[in-house]
């Protein structure tokens, strides 16, 4: 089955009971929905079920998804984000993220050991300053920043207007600025040196 | 106390004079204004998807698309509203209904019976005296027409003795 298939068709196809067709859309939005379900979430494990969840749910009501509103990738960013929003009501006291910080140390392929710890507490750096940000705020950083999608487009996803979602990232931008600020001079200076 | 809030209140309209131009100054082009921070945040990136996953997904594929009918499969993922489904059924049933009343009609067509003929006889009768033309007619309902008379013509013997 080759790439033209637009997302409908394949979803259809799928409810036909085509497994090639649901692998391949699953394939296709797997890696976005699961990357942006982590950075929300703060957790490898958590994320796996929240994209595990976002495709059952397509499959249990695939109903609520209309193409002719928002493309199933949007859809499926609403869903993940969704339920990273009651699985951080469910958190009473918003825990701190319960990443594998050895399964990042593994990912982090810096050759010299230095670098390596170095790239490891900035990395840990970001994420705790991330997940210190407000829910809202942190969304939409995370589908700003690292998903890279348009403004509008974050919109939808998060159910409010582009002015307050601009507000959002400003905001968390800002406080970024401020936790992060000794890893800029630090990092310039590693750099240098 | 009044000085402390006016000023709280020029303070905090300046912060929000700073967000609003900020704020028009972000736009889609402006992930790469920011650099300094953005390659900050990119030392944290994502783990790849686990392979597991892929299987768990599939694997709740193939338990949900088994578990349901043949029939609701195509329906189930047909990308058009419930409402507009219903209204589809519906009109179905309804032709399915006339199909079937056309194809009745057409095996038992309604027999009439032939009509009776009868002659009525009638009357007009005018009233010339007015503007207005009556006509009247003699009701024939109940009229009972004669039954068939046999003629019978018996030639008797007294006949010819007379």
């Amino acid at each position: 089955m080759s790439g033209v298939w637009t997302d409908a068709e394949l979803l259809q196809r799928a409810g036909g009971g085509d497994e090639s067709a649901f692998q391949l859309l699953y394939q296709r939005h797997r890696d976005p929905v699961f990357r942006f379900a982590y950075r929300l979430l703060g957790s490898a494990v958590e994320a796996e079920d929240a994209t595990h969840d976002c495709f059952l749910g397509l499959l249990r009501n695939p109903g609520r998804f209309d193409p002719q509103q928002a493309s199933l990738r949007t859809y499926l960013y609403a869903a993940a984000r969704n339920l990273a929003l009651k699985e951080h009501r469910l958190r009473k006291n918003d825990s701190p993220v319960t990443d594998d910080v050895q399964a990042e140390a593994d990912r982090t392929g810096a050759p010299e050991p230095l670098r390596r710890l170095l790239d490891e507490e900035l990395a840990s750096c970001v994420r705790k300053a991330i997940a210190g940000l407000e829910h809202l705020q942190r969304e939409a950083l995370i589908l700003f920043e690292y998903e890279e999608l348009p403004l509008a487009e974050i919109a939808v996803i998060v159910g409010a207007d582009v002015g307050a979602v601009k507000s959002r990232i400003w905001r968390a931008r800002e406080h970024l600025r401020k936790i992060l600020r000794p890893y800029f001079e630090n990092r310039s200076h590693c750099e240098i040196t | 106390m009044s000085h402390e809030k006016k000023d709280r209140k020029f303070a905090r309209s300046e912060e929000d004079e700073a967000l609003s131009e900020n704020m028009q100054a972000l736009s889609d082009s402006d992930a790469s204004s920011d650099q300094e921070l953005k390659s900050v945040l990119q030392h944290w990136s994502a783990p790849s998807t686990p392979a597991r996953l892929d299987s768990r997904v599939m694997a709740s594929y193939r338990r949900h698309v088994s578990h349901r009918p043949w029939w609701r499969r195509p329906m189930s993922f047909w990308p058009i509203s419930l409402p507009a489904r219903l209204a589809a059924v519906a009109s179905l049933c309804l032709l399915a209904f006339v199909i079937f009343q056309r194809g009745n009609s057409h095996k038992n067509p309604i027999t009439r019976p032939p009509l009776e003929s009868s002659v009525i006889e009638g009357t007009e009768v005018e009233f010339s005296g007015n503007e207005a033309r009556y006509v009247t007619y003699i009701n024939g309902s109940g009229f009972q027409p004669v039954r068939p008379v046999r003629i019978q013509i018996n030639r008797g013997s007294n006949q010819n003795g007379n």
